[in-house]
């Protein structure tokens, strides 16, 4: 079902994309208790921050498994973090290798260079 | 949610006369979109902020909602909706800086519900405050937990026993225009100035404005601004939309050629009031905008004190004001 197949991988860029640039649970650490345990605070990508992902699909079937098939709900989430860490490498010269890349990160990253 | 009632007033002497009769824990209803949707929501409470057991309609006063465009001062009542001020055509050429400042804020739900009155008077966001769990002094606990906490999106100026940032944009707007609010409470009515309205920490931690329990704002009066006067706003957010801001800068100045005539520059999401530059302004005064901006804004480092996870925000504070200073000069 080639437009299920699209959606999931559009589906997983932006999760992952929320992941590496504004999501994060964060504890209190005095006291454990979750500091952003709701949408406000813990900030998933909003519509107007989510790219319109460029679906291409390249066919190519599984050497084992059933009828050859792939499975797709994982995969898109692997990629979209590394792309961007090269990105900011590409364009400032500094890796920030945790996500998510906040400003801070990038601030003390360009300092500390 | 704890039940409540509902009271419904017709008039302003009437919704007065409610809130005296019943008492401190009646508070006063614009669009809900905080108070109940929030604060009532996620039972945010302490010794010295009860939740509320009634709630007093403002939006059933008729004299509460309009918009003057054509007055001199500008006037707008306390419950207009958010996006009736957007979409005025006369305030959006008149007063700029408040439709842009007030387009930025929450999202298009929000913006269709929420009041003026109720965003300038809005309830913090810290979420030690916020959390249910977390007894602080705002709430009349004893203690802050954001001095040794996750304080990254904490105030970098005048946090003093309580470190929240003024979470509303209208209010920064309409503090650089020097717009005035109309109060009326059981002592009567009275004009305060936007400048003496807001109160940090040390004035009264469990308020963050002037209002005592049975007042109300009514009205914003915004002098009709000079012929000339630049404005702009910039709201910096870690999210396109929803987000309140990590810093926000407001300007509102009159040029003499191109040298900084007289004006405002004020800031959001950095002290616990809507914040005015002064260093800044004077920094500018009398001298070539474009020149000296760089300086004058790189200023407000010398007021700054960051905490301990928020230093980040004073670099985007100094930058953010140069980008909006050049921003309203482009205009």
């Amino acid at each position: 079902n080639p437009f299920a197949l699209e959606q999931q991988i559009e589906g997983g860029v932006v999760m992952a994309m929320g992941a590496a640039l504004t999501e994060e649970m964060l504890i209190d650490k005095a006291t454990g208790l979750p500091l952003n345990g709701n949408l406000l605070d813990y900030k998933p990508l909003s519509i107007k921050d989510a790219p319109l992902a460029d679906v291409i699909l390249v066919e190519h079937p599984k050497e084992y498994g059933v009828f050859g098939a792939h499975g797709i709900g994982e995969p898109p989430m692997a990629l979209p973090a590394p792309a961007i860490a090269n990105a900011i490498y590409n364009a400032l010269g500094v890796w920030i290798t945790e996500p998510p890349f906040t400003r801070e990160k990038i601030q003390a990253a360009l300092k500390g260079a | 949610m704890k039940a409540f009632q509902l009271h419904d007033a017709n008039s302003v002497q009437e919704a007065v006369s409610l809130l005296g009769q019943l008492g401190p824990t009646a508070k006063v209803l614009g669009g809900g979109t905080d108070l109940v949707g929030g604060i009532m929501k996620d039972w945010v409470q302490g010794k010295g902020m009860p939740l509320p057991d009634h709630l007093v309609d403002l939006t059933t006063i008729k004299d509460l909602n309009g918009i003057n465009a054509s007055a001199d001062p500008i006037t707008i009542g306390a419950t207009t909706i958010l996006s009736e001020i957007i979409e005025h055509k006369d305030l959006q050429t008149k007063l700029p800086l408040l439709t842009e400042a007030a387009k930025t804020i929450a999202s298009p739900d929000i913006r269709n519900m929420g009041t003026l009155g109720g965003n300038i008077n809005q309830r913090p966001r810290c979420w030690f405050f916020r959390g249910e769990n977390f007894n602080c002094y705002k709430k009349g606990g004893d203690f802050c937990y954001s001095v040794t906490g996750d304080n990254r999106y904490h105030a970098i100026i005048g946090g003093e026993l309580c470190y929240i940032v003024h979470p509303s944009d209208t209010a920064t707007a309409l503090l650089a225009l020097n717009a005035q609010a109309k109060v009326v409470g059981s002592g009567g009515e009275k004009t305060i100035a936007f400048d003496d309205y807001f109160a940090g920490p040390r004035v009264d931690v469990l308020r963050e404005n002037v209002l005592k329990p049975d007042e109300f704002m009514t009205h914003v009066m915004i002098p009709a601004p000079a012929q000339g006067t630049k404005m702009a706003w910039t709201k910096l957010k870690d999210r396109l939309v929803y987000d309140f801001a990590l810093v926000s800068v407001a300007v509102a100045f009159t040029m003499d050629g191109n040298n900084w005539k007289d004006g405002r520059i004020t800031l959001g999401g950095v002290a616990p009031v809507p914040y005015r530059a002064k260093v800044v302004e004077d920094a500018l005064k009398g001298k070539d905008v474009k020149a000296t901006i760089k300086q004058a804004s790189g200023q407000i480092k010398t007021v700054a004190r960051p905490m301990s996870n928020n230093a980040y925000k004073v670099d985007l504070a100094a930058g953010l004001i140069e980008r909006t200073v050049l921003q309203a000069l482009g205009s």
